[in-house]
């Protein structure tokens, strides 16, 4: 029985999903939990698992945008066929049209295929080659014993097609990224394996036009497309910036009773929290005296949120990721310490769910272990301020005439001026460096 | 450097490993005054000693279980079982008692226990002197078995199965005796487990077993003259096997012959094909191929036994078999 495979509601606002790419090859048996496609939505990029076994079957190509509940496959039982064509599109062509001269060489060629009650005889070596240069095997001519096509004949194949560039043979990523880029595909040259077009072909194609009117520079530059995690990040930033009245205070925390607080705590708590979960605590206790900035501006009004949830910045190779810790005023510092561990880690490793990002009514940033001392960060969209957190350092402090040695870092407050004016934004700021000061009240 | 005969290389080793380690000793039929058959052990007892270079009754049921005793009580003997053909009336001693001690003891007692021996056809001695029968031990856990297919191997093989801690057998091929070849003065170990790629090459590999070795270098060599570049694999140890280095050989060429002089039909051969499927099925470009002996004992008459055993002939004409293009 086949099991159908749809594209998952992962919010309460989510309306459609992007088939970013399929993680595994059409034929693959597959186990409940094994990794099936990335999806990206308007909030997230997720790896959909297969909710049940067999062997998998893409209903739709990747680049594909469907709402939730749209069937995008199946899993199929050995020998099964999938049922019927009922999805949206249909599986990719078995055999390119007779447009060239190649193909329709090839299509004369094809009965004389070694078939033997309806097998079609090739070696598992010519398979994946033909599977890797996207070539379909049941259009070629075996020449090993018993007419097997053997690597050999995949191998001649592709150098014949090579100069025509068959739409057949590129992935849907090429075609999706030349539609983006408005190039047609049939005038590129492809500098891929048997002349099949790669995606830095149609970066290639797509540049001059892009930068002729200007003095086009000589070099080539990397095209990254804002897709994705990138395209969230670029049009979040940029509205944000966009919106609202920002600017940014700073102030240096002591933090030698904290350090030693963290250090006692390391000998007695299984998850001693770090220097950023000390702040993040110091911020959302903070908050309770200070709820202007735990705020909303929309409708020409100012909204102070009912609950203090406060977003991580997390860092990750390709962008960040803010996964938000609900209530975080009411958390004591233990459970703190071991959900924004945990929740780091998923962020990392991808596990997020969309719960887990939304509703975020302030947020912390830290670039301290990036040896940032001070920074301007900016405000996620919908709240009125952002803490940043720098490098922890020594410094020097004044004992009458006599310097100490000590440890400080430097918080940063951006806010938007449209809801809190500098002064109560100095305050609260100077509330959080104070329980960092003294911070047997982080206890409590 | 010097080239000295297969058996040399045997002795040689011997020599080396007693003076370097005062618990090895060597046990055995006519394996002191008369210096072994195959005069593998010559000049041993007038170096060490009676008590060192000791000779047995013919009980290799006896003289092995003696040395699986004394290696389990610390020292480091060699046991040479004369003809391979032989183990089965000692085979409890190895694979029930040698190969398990370890093991039933909780890995408190180890047998640092090494049998040579003498196997292989091609010098007319019957069916009971000239079998191959490798498989049976490879397929014991706790045994390790070499069948070094040159002098220089036989040495470096020697040499790590003796100051191996767990029993180990090396099985010389009796056609190979007076086989010269390059072999460096000192003590060297070749590593048990690390099989030896004699010949690159890109179009098929032959996985080769012992003498058949030389013959698969032959045939590369033949076929090279047409183009065609074979990759040679020397296994040197059944057990553990290399499978890494054969599957990566498949990885890249495509197609495999394997090839011993054992009885194909449960051959270590099978193994080999099992495992290339299982792992690199996707890259086969042919069906695995075996060569080996037919499904019979190892015939008397000289020209029967020449037809019995695969060569670099057959080899070769194997190799062109799995590249075989004859359209449909």
């Amino acid at each position: 029985m086949a099991v159908e495979v749809l594209i998952p509601k992962l919010g309460l606002t989510m309306e459609y999903g992007l088939i970013e790419e399929w993680l595994v090859a059409p034929g693959t048996p597959v186990k409940p939990g094994d990794p099936l496609l990335r999806l990206a939505t308007d909030k997230v990029d997720v790896e959909v698992e297969a909710e049940g076994s067999g062997l998998f079957h893409p209903a739709v190509e990747s680049g594909a945008e469907l709402p939730p509940g749209a069937l995008i496959g199946w899993l199929l039982e050995v020998g099964e066929a999938p049922p019927g064509v009922a999805a949206g599109q249909a599986p990719p062509a078995a055999a390119p049209a007779t447009t060239t001269e190649t193909a329709t060489a090839t299509a004369a060629a094809a009965p004389a295929n070694a078939r033997h009650n309806g097998r079609l005889f090739s070696s598992p070596n010519a398979r994946r080659v033909a599977r890797e240069r996207g070539i379909d095997i049941t259009q070629l001519t075996g020449t090993g014993p018993g007419g097997r096509i053997i690597t050999a004949d995949v191998l001649d194949a592709a150098q014949q097609a090579a100069p025509a560039a068959r739409p057949g043979a590129t992935s849907p990523l090429v075609r999706r990224d030349a539609t983006a880029a408005g190039v047609d595909l049939a005038a590129v040259t492809g500098t891929g394996p048997g002349g099949k077009v790669l995606r830095a072909d149609i970066a290639a194609a797509a540049r001059p036009a892009a930068s002729a009117p200007a003095s086009a520079p000589a070099s080539t530059a990397q095209v990254i497309p804002l897709t994705g995690m990138r395209g969230v990040i670029a049009t979040r930033m940029h509205a944000s910036l966009q919106e609202m009245a920002q600017l940014t205070l700073g102030t240096e925390a002591t933090m030698d009773a904290a350090v030693a607080l963290r250090a006692q705590l390391k000998e007695q708590w299984q998850n001693a929290p770090t220097i950023t979960d000390l702040v993040v605590r110091a911020a959302a206790l903070a908050l309770r005296e200070h709820p202007r900035l735990n705020a909303s501006v929309r409708e020409n009004a100012i909204h102070v949120q009912p609950e203090i949830n406060v977003g991580l910045a997390v860092a990750l190779e390709e962008g960040l990721m803010v996964p938000v810790l609900k209530r975080a005023d009411q958390l004591p510092l233990s459970a703190m310490a071991a959900e924004t561990r945990r929740l780091a880690q998923a962020a990392r490793t991808g596990k997020l769910t969309l719960p887990e990002l939304e509703g975020g009514t302030f947020t912390v940033s830290t670039l301290g272990s990036f040896g940032i001392d001070f920074f301007t960060p900016v405000i996620t969209p919908g709240q009125v301020a952002i803490l940043g957190v720098g490098r922890l350092r020594d410094s020097v402090r004044w004992e009458g005439a006599t310097p100490q040695r000590t440890q400080v870092l430097t918080l940063s407050i951006t806010f938007d001026h449209r809801a809190v004016d500098g002064a109560p934004a100095a305050e609260y700021l100077r509330s959080v460096a104070s329980r960092l000061t003294n911070p047997l009240t982080l206890l409590a | 450097m010097r080239e000295i005969t297969y058996v040399k290389a045997f002795t040689e080793s011997l020599m080396q490993l007693m003076a370097e380690d005062e618990n090895v000793l060597v046990i055995g039929e006519d394996v002191a005054h008369y210096g072994g058959v195959f005069h593998a052990f010559d000049g041993l007892l007038k170096t060490y000693g009676e008590k060192r270079v000791i000779d047995t009754p013919i009980s290799e049921m006896g003289f092995i279980g003696m040395g699986v005793g004394a290696a389990a009580r610390g020292l480091r003997p060699v046991c040479d079982l004369m003809f391979f053909d032989f183990i089965g009336v000692a085979l409890d001693q190895l694979y029930n008692q040698a190969a398990k001690l370890k093991f039933m003891f909780g890995g408190d007692v180890s047998v640092p226990l090494t049998l040579t021996t003498a196997g292989g056809a091609g010098l007319s001695a019957g069916p009971q002197h000239s079998q191959s029968l490798e498989a049976w031990l490879a397929h014991v856990p706790g045994l390790k078995v070499a069948l070094p297919s040159s002098p220089y191997d036989v040495k470096g093989l020697m040499v790590a199965s003796v100051r191996d801690d767990n029993p180990t057998v090396v099985v010389l091929n009796k056609r190979m005796l007076g086989t010269k070849g390059p072999v460096p003065e000192e003590i060297y170990e070749i590593p048990l487990g690390q099989a030896n790629v004699l010949r690159p090459g890109r179009d098929a590999t032959v996985i080769a077993v012992g003498r058949m070795v030389p013959e698969a270098v032959t045939a590369a060599e033949e076929l090279a003259k047409d183009g065609t570049e074979v990759e040679v694999i020397d296994v040197r140890t059944v057990q553990p096997l290399d499978s890494a280095t054969i599957l990566a050989s498949i990885r890249r060429t495509n197609r495999a012959l394997v090839v011993h002089e054992a009885v194909t039909f449960g051959g270590i051969g099978a193994e080999i094909a099992a495992q290339i499927q299982e792992e690199a099925f996707d890259y086969l470009d042919a069906p695995v191929r075996r060569l080996g002996a037919p499904f019979a004992p190892v015939p008397f008459s000289p020209v029967l036994e020449r037809a019995y055993i695969p060569d670099a002939a057959r080899i070769a004409s194997g190799v062109r078999g799995l590249l075989e293009r004859t359209g449909s």
